[in-house]
């Protein structure tokens, strides 16, 4: 068992030598596929930065975004303060906030400018208090409207109902957006090696024949593309990350140019994400193995 | 060790019946020439013995195993027991005497310490010592054949078989691998060499099978 297990990393060990000896030996092959790859994953990249961008803006908006509850004149404040703890405990609510009288009527007052004034002297407050609360997810303010409707002491609610549809709907079409783009990107990316590796094997089918003819199994002769093509990948990564390392100002100056109307970026910076540099390094190797893989399996067959 | 029995081969896109009702048997030990003309069907004799082809009817065997009926995981092990000489060589261009070479040692899991002695051993036998190196396009035709040879017989297979190994080369060089070849056959492998060359299978004694049109037309 141990001596298989030995036989097994000195195969792969093997086939990694001769992977990295492929790299140099076809360096025309090599060079074509590591910048089809970087291309492929540069743009992927930047879609990816941008479809999260827009992610963050609209997760900005929805929690710009709530419900105003009203309560009934002379409500108890116990019965105000057993209200909120009981919305407060709900998973679906971020905050919740009681509203008196005056802050609302000194907000609007704010709101209003100069004509606030008028508001501010008149001699009966009409505003009644209420309760303001946000939502971790935006989707779930039909259930909340709904409960808060079940609330005796609840005299109306402040409808938001367009606004939150517009962001619900904004957000999906982000999630599906970018779901799309990625797969298609990915799908694009592996073809693309798998096509490339296809070409290093054509290249040297006269190697796989010779390896045939002295009895490899399958298995071993797929090994040295399979990790050449992981080796595609991976300096392919490593290219795109060089690329956006030295284009990332201009990226992120074009983010905050397209985005400036719907909300100012603040804080964010591309480097936050650092996840995605790293997994764009890791995709690439991963992309690369897998078209590789289809490769080994489409040509050898024609071999 | 080897058997054709009642073997026909035909290619039906090519509209030729390369084999016809084969029958012969080769026992360990034996040095063997198949000779015949061009496209008398030699090099199809060898493909079936290692699998590279089937045939239409009737059977080839090796070791008592049909050929016709092995797994591919058994096509690949029947080709570790068989070393196999071309007249082209195919050589791989971009690996080395010494990677050419050991690529047999190596897909049979040997170790790169083992496979270093073999190889010093194999290029002292025949005679391409300082040349483990340099690439096949830097090696005369009879030196890249020795180097065919060294990976044919690097495993010490039981069975070799050549097609054509002489056929590109000299007659001085011609001598000096069928002399490599025999004294093969003296360590004790089975040899198996199909070639046209008249002059080659006159000199050197060995049983003779000679094939046209894809039948056997006489055996000594």
């Amino acid at each position: 068992m141990k001596d298989n297990h030995l036989l097994l990393i000195t195969g792969w060990l093997r086939a990694f030598k001769q992977a990295t000896k492929g790299l140099y030996r076809n360096i025309y092959v090599t060079l074509a596929a590591t910048f089809s790859i970087a291309i492929a994953l540069t743009v992927l990249f930047v879609s990816v930065v941008t479809i999260l961008v827009f992610r963050e803006v609209v997760y900005h908006l929805q929690s710009q975004i709530s419900i105003v509850a009203y309560i009934e004149k002379n409500t108890l404040e116990e019965a105000m303060d057993g209200m909120l703890d009981f919305i407060k405990k709900r998973p679906e609510v971020k905050s919740a906030e009681l509203i008196t009288p005056q802050e609302a009527l000194n907000q609007l007052a704010a709101v209003l400018g100069e004509e606030g004034a008028i508001i501010l002297s008149l001699d009966e407050n009409p505003i009644p208090y209420s309760v303001e609360i946000t939502l971790n997810y935006l989707e779930d303010a039909p259930k909340i409207i709904t409960l808060l409707r079940e609330i005796p002491i609840i005299t109306e609610i402040l409808n938001m109902g367009e606004a939150i549809s517009r962001v619900s709907n904004l957000l999906s079409m982000v999630r599906l957006i970018g779901g799309l783009v990625f797969t298609l990107f990915t799908i694009f990316a592996t073809i693309l090696i798998s096509l490339t590796v296809g070409l290093a094997i054509r290249n040297r089918k006269e190697e796989v024949l010779v390896m045939y003819l002295v009895g490899a199994p399958p298995g071993y002769i797929k090994r040295p593309f399979i990790l050449e093509g992981l080796l595609y990948g991976f300096l392919g990564g490593a290219v795109a990350l060089t690329i956006l390392i030295i284009f990332h100002p201009t990226l992120k100056k074009f983010l905050h140019d397209m985005l400036r109307l719907l909300n100012p970026l603040g804080n964010f910076a591309l480097g936050n994400w650092w996840y995605l540099w790293v997994s764009l390094i890791i995709i690439g190797a991963f992309i690369g193995a897998l078209g590789a893989l289809f490769a080994t399996q489409r040509y050898l067959r024609e071999a | 060790m080897l058997t054709y029995h009642h073997v026909t081969k035909v290619y039906p896109s090519r509209r030729v019946v390369a084999l016809r009702d084969i029958n012969i048997n080769i026992d360990e030990g034996e040095f063997i020439y198949i000779h015949g003309h061009t496209g008398s069907g030699k090099t199809t004799l060898l493909e079936l013995a290692y699998r590279a082809q089937t045939p239409t009817f009737g059977t080839v065997s090796f070791k008592g195993k049909n050929l016709s009926k092995i797994s591919y995981d058994e096509i690949a092990s029947l080709r570790r027991q068989i070393g196999v000489i071309f007249q082209d060589f195919r050589l791989v261009p971009y690996r080395t005497v010494a990677e050419n070479v050991s690529l047999p040692l190596e897909v049979l899991g040997w170790s790169d310490n083992d496979i270093k002695y073999r190889l010093a051993e194999l290029f002292e036998l025949v005679d391409l010592k300082n040349k483990g190196d340099l690439f096949p396009n830097e090696l005369s035709g009879g030196e890249q054949q020795r180097v065919a040879i060294s990976r044919a017989i690097a495993f010490e297979p039981y069975l070799i078989l050549a097609d054509e190994p002489t056929a590109n080369l000299d007659s001085e060089t011609t001598h000096a691998i069928i002399d490599l070849l025999e004294m093969l056959h003296r360590k004790g492998m089975t040899l198996v060499v199909a070639t046209h060359n008249e002059e080659l299978v006159k000199k050197i004694p060995g049983r003779v099978i000679r094939i046209k049109e894809g039948r056997v037309i006489s055996e000594r």
